[in-house]
């Protein structure tokens, strides 16, 4: 795979500023001046068939109000049209009321051009407007300092003005792709609050990188935002689980690392404070990062780790999953919830506040100078298989159908390899300088499948080099050489070699 | 290909806003019983032989201070035994650098392992006319509020970005930061990051947009393109043309800014080097590019996307060759449309 320098996959739109608790901000509507806009960049080329907000309430009979999307002159809109449409929101205590959802509004269907900029404007149209009889919307999450663009202005005195808040608004093509950033809430707001909060519950960012983007990949780290646990002396844990597709077994664990909460940057001199979600950046302490498959679904959990403490990890609530594919991975990544470890994961309209830390990222399966292989003679095969530069099942999984099992040393590998970076035989040298003949070698060229587990002392000291030499065409003058030094490990019974 | 849905490919070191007032965040040790610690957490599997800091101020003579890894204990405090040191008397010709101090012994740590990185008096005069100071986060109004990674002054704790990094010869590690960067670049000036992608990540893709932070021209009528570029053959990929009367805070402050190239959008390939350029229209176009800059290119490890995404300058009127400041890392990400791995 290739190093991928712990870049991040940029899932959330920004990062928590320091202001607390983030909200939703309103814009009323009450005068025939009123207006909010939110000015943005079209993301890709497509007509777009209707524009979305998210409705606070309406102040007894709301007037009609217009939503349009124009052309924008100055950073204000211009008039210019695009689509348009308009809504008259039912009473608050109507069945079928507005408040607090999300809304599409129909618009004659209009041309967006990638890279042009627009304005989406909602204003008034027709109807008795007054501060007894309007609508507001929440247009913003207070706190969340925005950026150039996008950005939202209002009116609510009718006197245009820019705001520095990120705003709340989207865009749908006719085909029904979601644009813009069509979220309930900040995070707090929205997610489970810590005390549901079991020894035992699980929340998570659920997620599939997806199958086109290459065969494997890492995880080293994520970056998440929540509370941690508040308590002294507390702890939670960071996992991955993998899926009954991926290990043959529900609920595998990929990774683990328990972080004590008393590293925390709120903890004032023992008097814990905690004022609002942070930011966490924790890194997983696998020597060998587990190899995630894309395609697959996989789950970044966070986990308190005794009862006492909580945990609570963030996430923006969207009214649908159409809605979540907005932001950036679509609806690939997701919250999930469950009950316990052993529970299915429920999959939720949200997004986790996180982004994931990719060490290394594979394209087509394809051997490298970075080949990694251990050998020890007790542990040997649970190891290899660990640590070995192929897709050999788990161990701990149970068997699927042709597979054998290979833990005991000199016995064969099996069918429990399915590929070794798409080469088929193995022949082993021991320290052979440049002499690869019959004075150095120490296996014979054969499948890699009937490799036998190397029993080390009877074969090799502490200081030998071996270089596997690997062909993908049995007797082929095309090889790849793979050098392996030696070292023991210290308490592990064993000894390692390291490409 | 595959769908990428956008994701931003997140080069920065800091999680934050838009960053408006960018300053380090300075302490400074005058007593012997002052001290620095980073709570910090090994990413990688390396043995570590230099710790950095970045010195911020010497009054008088300097004295001596030891900057140790420790391990930390179960109530989160740092042991009071360190693992390994370095003694360091600062002196004026690192002021504002961010100095690399050579451990006595290496340290091998595992991935994962959660670790301090303590600076304290060790030995000399001390007090307020013979004292050091050292930065230790990044300060900004706008920046995220980091609960991990965290520094701790004389025992107040910090929410900054920490400013402090570990290294061996080949990888540097933490956030060597030197310098924050906000070279005002005007035409017929360009300004960029280069970038460069390993060919085994996959067979191509396509980015259409950016995210940035700087600031625009505050004049009216000015203008700033964007540009998706092949270094090797010059050839222009993809160009945004920005009216800087659209931006809500141009010439203000910095923002962050979510840029989309129109129509056309390129499939471009891994293992070839591309520039995402910046290109003032105007003569008087005050654009800026916030940058980090490091002490040496092998610093820029430590970054997200390491050592292949730096900065780039030109200028049109002498040379389309471009300068490369391998030591320095804009504030770009990159807006991934499609990857066929």
């Amino acid at each position: 795979m290739a190093d991928f320098e712990r870049m991040g996959i940029g899932l959330t739109p920004y990062w928590p500023s320091p202001t607390k608790n983030v909200v939703r901000g309103e814009s009323p509507l009450w005068t025939t001046s009123s207006t909010v806009d939110f000015i943005f960049q079209a993301e890709e080329t497509a007509t777009i068939g209707a524009l979305g907000f998210w409705f606070k309430v309406a102040v007894s009979q709301s007037p009609r109000y217009k939503i349009s999307f124009q052309g924008v002159t100055n950073g204000a809109p211009n008039g210019t049209g695009g689509g348009f449409g308009f809504f008259t929101p039912p009473l608050f205590n109507d069945p079928a009321s507005w408040s607090d959802t999300w809304q599409w509004v129909s618009i004659t269907p209009a041309l967006m051009v990638r890279g042009t900029w627009y304005a989406i404007v909602i204003e008034y149209d027709s109807g008795t407007i007054g501060f007894t009889n309007y609508s507001t919307i929440y247009s913003h999450l207070v706190g969340a300092e925005s950026s150039g663009w996008p950005f939202y202005a209002d009116a609510p005195a009718g006197t245009r003005i820019v705001r520095d808040e990120h705003p709340i608004f989207g865009y749908r093509s006719t085909s029904g792709k979601v644009y813009g950033w069509p979220v309930k809430g900040h995070p707090t707001a929205v997610s489970t609050p810590s005390a549901e909060y079991g020894a035992s519950e699980q929340q998570a960012l659920g997620f599939t990188m997806p199958r086109d983007f290459g065969p494997e990949f890492k995880v080293a780290g994520v970056m998440w935002v929540g509370r941690i646990p508040e308590n002294v002396n507390k702890t939670y844990s960071v996992k991955i689980y993998g899926t009954e597709a991926d290990s043959g077994v529900a609920n595998q664990e990929l990774a683990s690392i328990t972080v004590d909460a008393d590293m925390s940057s709120q903890d004032a001199g023992g008097s814990l404070v905690f004022l609002s979600d942070r930011v966490n950046m924790i890194f997983f302490n696998e020597d060998v990062l587990a190899r995630l498959i894309f395609g697959r679904t996989y789950y970044l959990a966070i986990v308190p780790t005794d009862s006492a403490a909580t945990v609570e990890f963030s996430s923006y609530e969207f009214a649908g999953r159409p809605e979540l594919g907005a932001l950036p991975g679509g609806a690939y990544f997701f919250r999930a919830t469950r009950p316990s470890a052993s529970s299915s994961w429920t999959i939720l309209n949200e997004r986790p506040w996180a982004s994931l830390i990719i060490s290394e990222w594979g394209s087509t399966p394809q051997p490298s100078p970075g080949l990694h292989t251990k050998f020890f003679s007790r542990y040997n095969d649970h190891y290899f298989h660990q640590h070995a530069d192929d897709k050999i099942e788990n161990s701990l999984a149970p068997l699927k159908a042709g597979q054998e099992r290979h833990e005991q040393a000199r016995t064969v590998i099996g069918k429990a390899i399915e590929t070794y970076g798409g080469f088929l035989t193995v022949e082993v040298f021991k320290n052979p300088g440049e002499d690869f003949s019959s004075d150095t070698i120490i296996h014979d060229e054969q499948p890699i499948e009937e490799l036998k587990l190397i029993v080390w002392t009877p074969i090799v000291d502490e200081t030998a080099e071996l270089v596997f030499r690997f062909r993908s065409k049995a007797g082929s003058d095309n090889f790849l050489d793979v050098r392996q030094s030696v070292s023991t490990i210290t308490g592990s019974g064993g000894l390692e070699s390291d490409a | 290909m595959a769908r990428a849905n956008l994701f931003r490919l997140e080069t920065w070191p800091f999680a934050g806003q838009f960053p408006s007032t960018w300053t380090f965040g300075n302490s400074l040790l005058n007593n012997a019983s002052s001290k620095i610690s980073w709570f910090v957490q090994i990413n990688d599997i390396e043995t570590i032989t230099h710790v950095g800091v970045r010195l911020e101020r010497i009054i008088g003579t300097a004295p001596t201070y030891k900057v140790s890894f420790r391990n930390i204990d179960a109530d989160g405090t740092a042991d009071p035994n360190p693992i390994t040191s370095v003694n360091y008397q600062p002196v004026a010709e690192d002021l504002n650098k961010f100095v690399w101090l050579e451990l006595i012994s290496p340290f091998s740590a595992p991935r994962g392992k959660f670790v301090a990185i303590v600076i304290e008096y060790a030995s000399g005069t001390i007090g307020t006319s013979n004292a050091a100071g050292f930065s230790t986060r990044v300060e900004g109004a706008s920046l995220a509020q980091i609960n991990f990674p965290y520094s701790i002054v004389s025992g107040e704790r910090n929410t900054k970005p920490p400013i402090v990094a570990w290294k061996n010869n080949n990888r540097a590690w933490g956030w060597p930061v030197e310098e924050i960067r906000k070279d005002v670049t005007q035409f017929p000036e360009e300004r960029g990051m280069r970038f460069w992608f390993p060919p085994n990540l996959g067979r191509n893709f396509r980015i259409s947009g950016v995210r940035f932070t700087g600031r625009l021209a505050g004049s009216t009528g000015k203008g700033l393109d964007v540009f998706l570029a092949d270094i090797a053959t010059d050839t222009e990929l993809q160009r945004v043309q920005i009216d800087c009367d659209n931006a809500p805070h141009a010439g203000q402050a910095d923002a962050q800014y979510d840029v989309y190239f129109p129509d056309p959008i390129f499939t471009i390939d891994f293992g070839v080097e591309y520039v995402i350029g910046f290109s003032p229209q105007n003569a008087t176009t005050d654009f800026w590019l916030t940058t980090i800059q490091c002490s040496a290119s092998l610093d820029m490890n430590a970054f997200p996307g390491g050592g292949q995404m730096y900065e780039v300058t030109r200028h049109l009127a002498v040379t389309r060759e471009w300068t490369r400041n391998k030591a320095n890392r804009p504030m770009v990400s990159l807006i991934v449309e499609d990857w066929n791995g």
